[in-house]
């Protein structure tokens, strides 16, 4: 946006309060309106509809809490995010070529020569996927990616996740299982924005697993990485130990009280509720809680079936929709009957983020399938794990992203600025030149690898020029 | 007696030689028992009552959090995304720190011998035990879903699902029920002899009854000192791994995990040296203003007090280089997460806790290497108060700020404590406290016997010892 200009977003505000209902004042819009934002139509009069010119903004000095998600915006030269410029990828014998693995962090020696992926340890579960029909993957192309959330929207709905409302929001508790991270880099007055989907990443040597002490989040053989709700005590000590933060927990009863009525207790005596008292109502009807009835009905019906419903003090994230997942094996074994065929053929699964997604930046499938769509996107020279260096092996992988910027443009940067950022913190492209996981030929000593990358380095920046 | 042997006077050694004694002002033996039953005999002093009714009224509180966060959930607290423990797990851990002084004054400097524990034991031992209660408090109320807390324990259930054993928090359970049960049979068995004097001294039935039950029909014959002086060695024995083990576990909660700040080898050592650290502290901040208000100057003396500063130097001094040990490692490691952990803890947004707790970590015990401090005692406790809230912030640190920002910037959050997270952890002072106090009134708050054995009176070589000077009664 130009300088001394503001923006407001009209038709958010709800300050009209029309009823008054049993656990309190709701806005004019029913029970998510109430209280929310403000209403900026007093700016914009008949005479002027579509800018208010002539407006000054004051300061108040008064302070005023916006609920957002997401609060920090700079990346610190982290390699999550992986850009590189179309000119210099394109040049396939620069080091730029392989610019999304170049990104990772470097083993310490003699890591590599490790036979299990630069893992000290066998993962048991190798052992189980060799027996396993499907091993479920996802690749997301951050390439094609638009950053248009209808992949966190999908989830939502598809996966029942709550909506926990603005007071929740500003305390940092929203539930969304599927998120959009985004960062901001190079000049202040002037950033480069990159965005990525942050989702449970399904690794392989799931860090929240091994810590949780009653075994409610595990792995099965086809490398879900599992969240028993039935199981979970709540200690969020998974979430904790989560790298990619992408576990959420239910601190209050989302699903059955009211959301402006979360913080009353249902054992507190003045808690009535036409007449009855909410604990007496919680014995008669467990399941109910304190959810008006019209809107209880409204809520059972907005439900997917075939998802549970979390309780309080549960931890819930991305099951890759397993639902859909159980529904096609089903599916596949009824049809298969006698011939034992039960290998879901590619593309039969969507999950409700990939269906959402217009772009189609998201494939899910089968990885041991070496014609799925998944493994195809896996296997370009794009492909990266996020947080590569603390080999957790996630099963979900992303593209890196080729911006193709032009030169004449004054926004135009020699390489993105997630990168240059990368650079600036002391990192350089390692050269790998060679797949995820396969050891073969790194018999050269590092002093030779850092000259190589010079040369390399030089010819892509005089190729960058013309 | 006969006149063929003179009797041999020993001299008394010069006075040069001679150690400042463990009991000041020659008190004989009688008297010692009369000044610390006095404690418990004397009618309810008035500091007593002023005491006991705040220290009520929170415990009543810690009841009323609870209930609240038991109907409601845990987002009554401040917890939130990123940072998922807050001031329950602090505090847990705080308080477990707390609970260390006394297994280890007991234990550790008995199998040292140590003769100046004896003053200090009983009370250090009720302060690790009363510690250890309000430590419990906090893992079972900071699950999610209470009523399944059971589910940590190894119970056969119609399940077949076993707890996980790579979890740390599940070797908590066991570390820190082991360590408490010990700790309990541990001051009961030393509890024995001084239950039997109580009883053979109470004018009350009920009282007579109570003493009279627990004491176990202790006789003081030979044969129960011998079998006493055993059971106390072995349990001494039994419970000094302990001391080092339970922090060392705890620890592990953070340092088995994977983030930057929490993975770290050196995390045992240094949390078992915060811990006692951290008990001497509370000890000090109870003992100098209970020895004055009971009147037993005379048996926890200056000397004392000054003893337990210089441990309180000596591990002060540990957590400090542990403190420059973090940060140098974090650099050393080369990795940019490590680094930016450690920048951010002492210049990002929690900069404040990591110097408060340098501040009364580092430099208040440095103060300690000064006799006319180590002998002033109320800057002694002052100090000590500072000590143990230096504690609090290094839990603060470790667990918020580490959690708060770590892998994944677009994700981190800035913690806020809630009203109730604040009046919750008051309220595990006021059980801390309504434990003590009831302690003080019932049980004598020093060893009886073992303060005796310490004594020139109870060595007969001695020029005071035998019943000449008022040894034995």
């Amino acid at each position: 946006m130009a300088d001394n200009v503001f923006g407001v977003a009209l038709g958010y505000g709800r300050d009209h309060v029309t009823e008054e209902s049993g656990s309190g004042r709701v806005g004019g819009t029913g029970r998510v309106g109430g209280g929310a934002g403000f209403n900026a139509y007093k700016l914009r009069g008949s005479d002027s509809l579509k800018h208010a010119v002539g407006v000054k903004l004051t300061r108040t000095g008064k302070r005023y809490q916006l609920a957002s998600t997401q609060e920090h915006g700079t990346i610190d030269g982290r390699s999550l995010i992986r850009e590189m410029n179309f000119d210099k990828f394109a040049d396939k014998d620069s080091e730029y070529a392989d610019f999304a693995k170049g990104m990772n962090m470097p083993h310490p020696p003699g890591m590599e020569e490790l036979p299990n992926h630069g893992l000290a340890y066998e993962n048991p579960l190798d052992e189980l996927r060799k027996n396993a029909t499907h091993s479920w993957g996802m690749a997301i192309d951050m390439n094609t990616c638009l950053g248009c959330n209808a992949c966190a929207l999908a989830c939502q709905s598809e996966n029942n996740v709550p909506i926990v409302g603005k007071d929740q929001v500003t305390k940092g508790r929203e539930m969304s299982w599927l998120r959009m991270d985004r960062y901001f880099s190079g000049d202040v007055n002037n950033p480069q924005m990159s965005h990525q989907v942050m989702v449970c990443q399904h690794c392989e040597a799931a860090p929240c697993e091994n810590v949780c002490p009653v075994n409610a989040t595990t792995h099965d053989d086809e490398g879900l990485n599992l969240m028993i709700y039935n199981r979970c005590v709540g200690t969020r000590y998974c979430s904790n130990n989560c790298p990619y933060k992408v576990r959420r927990f239910n601190y209050f009863d989302y699903n059955r009280r009211p959301l402006n009525d979360l913080y009353n207790s249902p054992a507190n005596p003045w808690n009535q509720k036409d007449g009855e008292w909410e604990l007496t109502r919680w014995v008669k009807d467990r399941s109910r809680g304190n959810v008006d009835d019209d809107q209880w009905d409204l809520l059972a019906l907005a439900r997917n079936p075939s998802v549970s419903v979390r309780m309080r003090g549960v931890m819930e994230k991305c099951t890759y929709c397993i639902q859909r997942i159980e529904g096609a094996k089903i599916a596949q074994k009824v049809k298969a009957g006698p011939s034992g065929d039960v290998e879901v053929p590619d593309g039969t699964i969507k999950t409700a983020c990939q269906q959402a997604c217009p772009a189609e930046a998201i494939a899910f499938g089968n990885i041991d399938d070496p014609e799925s769509k998944v493994s195809k996107l896996k296997a370009q020279a794009r492909d990266y794990d996020v947080l590569d260096y603390l080999a957790t092996r996630p099963r979900t992988t992303y593209l890196g992203r080729v911006r193709n910027p032009n030169p004449d443009m004054p926004d135009y940067r020699e390489t993105p600025e997630t990168f240059k950022e990368w650079k600036d913190h002391g990192n350089h492209l390692a050269h790998h030149g060679h797949g995820h996981g396969d050891s073969h030929g790194h018999d050269s000593d590092h002093g030779h690898d850092d000259d190589h990358d010079k040369e390399h380095g030089e010819q892509a920046g005089k190729g960058g020029h013309h | 007696m006969s006149d063929h042997a003179p009797a041999i006077k020993l001299e008394a050694p010069p006075v040069e030689l001679e150690r400042e004694r463990l009991v000041s002002n020659n008190r004989d033996l009688g008297e010692i028992s009369d000044q610390i039953c006095d404690v418990m005999e004397r009618p309810n002093p008035l500091w007593w009552k002023i005491c006991m009714i705040p220290a009520l009224l929170l415990l009543s509180m810690l009841g009323a959090m609870v209930a609240y966060l038991v109907t409601v959930g845990v987002g009554v607290w401040g917890n939130q995304h990123p940072v998922m423990w807050g001031w329950a797990i602090i505090n847990f851990v705080w308080w477990i720190g707390i609970g260390h002084a006394g297994t280890l004054i007991s234990a550790i400097l008995f199998l040292l011998r140590q003769k100046w524990r004896t003053s200090i034991n009983r009370a250090s031992e009720a302060m690790t035990i009363f510690a250890v209660m309000c430590a419990g408090v906090y893992p079972l109320i900071h699950v999610g879903r209470i009523w399944y807390g059971w589910w940590l324990f190894p119970i056969p259930n119609s399940n077949d699902i076993w707890p996980q054993f790579r979890s740390p928090l599940m070797w908590d359970v066991f570390a820190v029920s082991t360590y408490f049960t010990v700790s309990v049979l541990f001051w009961y068995m030393g509890l024995i002899p001084d239950l039997a004097v109580m009883r053979d001294r109470c004018k009350k039935f009920i009282g007579k009854f109570a003493y009279g039950l627990f004491s176990l029909g202790w006789s003081g014959s030979n044969r129960h000192w011998r079998n006493y002086e055993k059971a106390y060695l072995i349990l001494a024995g039994l419970s000094t791994p302990l001391v080092l083990s339970v922090h060392s576990i705890v620890s592990l909660d953070f340092a088995v995990s994977q983030l930057p700040g929490w993975h770290t080898t050196i995390f045992p050592p240094y949390f078992v040296a915060g811990a006692v650290f951290s008990g001497f502290g509370m000890v000090l901040t109870l003992l100098i203003p209970l020895r004055t208000v009971c009147k037993l100057q005379d048996i926890i003396t200056v000397r004392h007090i000054e003893l337990c500063c210089k441990v309180t130097l000596t591990t002060g001094c540990i957590v400090g280089y542990a403190y420059f040990m973090e940060v140098f490692i974090a650099w050393y490691s080369g990795s940019s997460y490590e680094k930016y952990a450690f920048w951010n803890r002492a210049f990002g947004p929690y900069w404040w806790g990591y110097w408060a707790m340098i501040g009364c970590n580092v430099v208040v015990p440095q103060f300690f290497w000064f006799k006319s401090v180590r002998t002033n005692l109320w800057v002694v406790f002052f100090l000590s108060i500072l000590v143990n809230v230096g504690m609090w912030f290094e839990r603060f640190v470790i667990v918020v700020t580490t959690l708060a920002r770590e892998f994944i910037p677009a994700n981190w959050g800035y913690f806020n404590p809630s009203p109730v997270d604040i009046m919750t952890y008051l309220g595990t002072f006021g059980l801390f406290f309504t434990m003590f106090l009831l302690f003080l009134r019932f049980l004598p708050m020093i060893a009886i016997s073992e303060v005796k054995a310490v004594v020139p009176q109870a060595d007969p070589h001695h020029p005071l010892g035998g019943a000449e000077e008022g040894g034995h009664h």
